[in-house]
């Protein structure tokens, strides 16, 4: 069973990392230096221990940098994508990755940053709320699709000859779901407190270490070498 | 400690409660059973301030006292201090996905210092034996470990009564007896405990006396004594389920080849899912008009075991025969039904007359058909109502006439009679038993010996054989 990352960022160091990945896309001169980026955030996931973003992005960067390097030096054709999907991809992947990183932090933390930072308790539940509803919503639609799979109603003749009654079919009962867990966990957190009038504490602290030291720096590092190196798009 | 009189609750025309009054002593234990629809909930909810804080859109009336205190002049945060609430599923009360995040919710919630919220928090886990569970991630907690924690999460302000709604209803066998142990830490340590419950066996140990409700009634008290001894007739009229564990009656054991005509052969079927292995070399043979209960603890791969079957899923290694032909696995579906337990996602249309012809042939030989079923099923006077407006009972017959329509020679149940009680299980039973004498072959996933010993004829434990 999966146990907490005691490796993992605090929140606060990862949110720098991504401002700065954007900056650092968008600012940089000379894109040819973006690699850069790339394997500073990758030494990042490495302190991190976060193996499964590497396992995603790490090959898919290579195999764009390949076949980039290939249409580009040997004219190489590419047939089922454009060059510039290939290119986009290749460009924004150290945003993915920040991204992807705190799209995946747990709820309980995040929360107890914006504690920290004194955020509005309505605002942090609806955090929570929202965090608890992409997998409400998820398991619902995989459950629908079983459903429709069992009425045999997945048919790709179903779909285009009646597509409204087919969206309808996975609208229903979604909204119905959605609603329901919406109920439910209202209903929870009332009974748990969530209205009491005061400033909401956290379990996690969201405490910094020397992680997060070295986190901060090799960011800050990469990114000023990155710059150095390529210099700052002109916008005048 | 808390004190409810006269106390009504109605929903427009519908009273869910009418002139309730009961009196529970600091430390008691107390159940409220009776049949499903029947106010048990609605209890619940009033002496956790749900009704009528919450639920605002009913009509309430009467008091209820907590100590000396008018509870329905303390605001919600305040009364989550006195009583603290597990529901029937705890997925739908988490908020977060780690253990201590979760149980340390509510101490967030009341602004504590760090210090504190963890101290609270170690220290409910430490009373609660839950060491184990520390550091993990809830989605990879089995059912009845999630149920450990929703405990925990409602105990961790340290509240006076701890209010139970169903709370086996998505437990297996062994994790309603780990619930046991847990409850017995609780009775121990004098904690007011208050369950609205159709499955009693399990609180014989723990529950000092029961209150049987009835259309919105305290219709009257039973002692633990007078439970125990009940007739089975007694038991089928009151609707309440079996007072002592059930164990599975002597079914057939189902693996081998047996006499009279195959519908489905199943041969060293395995399934790898993400490299890892969720069934290994399972075989087995059923017959035409068998209903076969398929048992197994809590993650033996039961319900993946249905997907695959039913063409949800492709087979890693192994066979599946048909009237004795291999259908590839996204044909399936065409021979085989599978009803999953979660009965929101099933219906998609407006009424049950529209839901029960969905995905066959619309002709009047079929609508005859289709109003057959339903008067069989019992559904045939509500049959312009909306599937999701049915009772638990309601749906899963809906779902097994939808299974009897479309006409598939084989129809998997998942856990049709989780949170029934006895009247409505015992009519899905009925049902279930109809649908055989078609010459149908049914397999019924399911942790509920009642239902199994029912209309079961053989079993086959998945894990005994995965």
């Amino acid at each position: 069973m999966e146990m907490q990352n005691k490796w993992e960022f605090s929140v606060f160091i990862k949110i720098i990392i991504l401002g700065l990945s954007i900056v650092g896309t968008f600012i940089l001169n000379d894109i040819e230096y973006m690699p850069i980026l790339f394997w500073g955030l990758v030494f990042e996931f490495i302190v991190q221990r976060n193996w499964k973003i590497l396992k995603i992005y790490l090959p898919f960067y290579i195999i764009l940098t390949i076949v980039r390097w290939l249409s580009r030096t040997y004219m190489f054709p590419i047939v089922v994508f454009s060059e510039f999907y290939i290119f986009i991809f290749w460009w924004l992947t150290p945003i993915f990755m920040a991204m992807h990183d705190i799209m995946t932090t747990s709820p309980s933390k995040i929360s107890a940053f914006l504690s920290k930072i004194k955020t509005p308790k309505s605002f942090i539940l609806g955090v929570l709320v929202a965090c608890r509803f992409i997998p409400t919503v998820k398991s619902s639609i995989k459950g629908v699709n079983e459903s429709m799979h069992n009425r045999e109603l997945t048919g790709i003749k179903n779909i285009f000859l009646h597509p409204i009654r087919s969206y309808e079919y996975v609208l229903v009962p979604i909204l119905m779901m959605s609603l329901n867990s919406a109920d439910q966990l209202s209903a929870s957190a009332v009974v748990r407190g969530i209205e009491a009038p005061f400033k909401r504490g956290s379990y996690y602290g969201d405490k910094m270490g020397l992680k997060d030291l070295i986190g901060a720096i090799v960011i800050i590092v990469t990114f000023c070498y990155m710059l150095y190196r390529g210099r700052v798009k002109c916008f005048i | 400690m808390f004190y409810l009189k006269d106390v009504s609750f109605a929903y427009g025309e519908y009273s869910c409660l009418k002139n309730v009054s009961l009196k529970i002593k600091e430390g008691e234990c107390v159940a409220i059973i009776g049949p499903s629809g029947n106010g048990k909930t609605s209890v619940v909810r009033t002496i956790n301030g749900l009704i009528p804080n919450y639920f605002i859109e009913g009509k309430f009336k009467g008091r209820v006292c907590i100590g000396d205190k008018d509870a329905n002049k303390l605001p919600m945060w305040q009364r989550g201090k006195f009583v603290g609430s597990v529901f029937q599923d705890p997925r739908t009360q988490f908020f977060s996905d780690t253990v201590e995040g979760e149980i340390a919710f509510s101490c967030e919630n009341y602004g504590l210092e760090n210090a504190d919220i963890v101290s609270y928090t170690n220290s409910v886990i430490k009373d609660l034996r839950l060491e184990e569970l520390k550091g993990k991630s809830l989605s990879n907690l089995s059912s009845g470990e999630r149920q450990k924690v929703a405990i925990a999460s409602a105990m961790v302000t340290k509240p006076k009564a701890l209010i139970f709604d169903e709370p086996s209803s998505n437990l297996d066998n062994e994790g309603i007896d780990n619930l046991k142990e847990l409850l017995k830490i609780l009775k121990i340590k004098g904690t007011t405990m208050i369950f609205a419950e159709h499955r009693i066996y399990y609180l014989m140990d723990i529950v000092d006396r029961f209150l049987y409700i009835e259309d919105g009634k305290i219709a009257k008290e039973i002692t633990k004594e007078e439970i125990k001894n009940i007739s089975l007739f007694k038991q089928k009229e009151m609707g309440i389920r079996c007072p002592n564990k059930t164990t599975i009656k002597p079914l057939e054991k189902l693996s081998s080849k047996q006499n009279g005509k195959t519908s489905i052969e199943i041969e060293d079927l395995s399934l790898k899912i993400k490299g890892k292995n969720i069934i290994n070399d399972c075989s087995l043979y059923a017959n035409y008009g068998q209903i076969i209960a398929i048992i197994g603890h809590n993650g033996a791969g039961k319900t993946t075991l249905a997907k695959v079957i039913s063409g949800l899923y492709k087979e890693s290694e192994g066979k599946i025969l048909i009237d004795g032909k291999k259908i590839n696995y996204k044909r399936r579906n065409k021979k085989v039904w599978y009803s999953a337990n979660e009965t929101e996602t099933q219906f998609f249309t407006n009424s049950l007359e529209k839901e029960v012809l969905v995905g066959i042939e619309k002709n009047p030989e079929q609508l005859d058909k289709a109003r057959k079923l339903l008067k069989l099923f019992g559904l045939y006077e509500i049959r312009n109502k909306h599937p999701y407006a049915l009772s638990g009972g309601q749906k899963q017959r809906l779902s097994i006439a939808c299974a009897l329509l479309s006409d598939r020679k084989i129809l998997i149940l998942d856990e049709p009679s989780s949170g029934l009680d006895y009247k409505n299980m015992s009519n899905v039973a009925e049902a279930i038993k109809y649908a055989a004498s078609f010459g149908k072959t049914i397999f019924l996933i399911t942790h509920d010996n009642e239902l199994a010993n029912a209309c079961c004829t053989h079993y086959y434990n998945l894990s005994e054989e995965n």
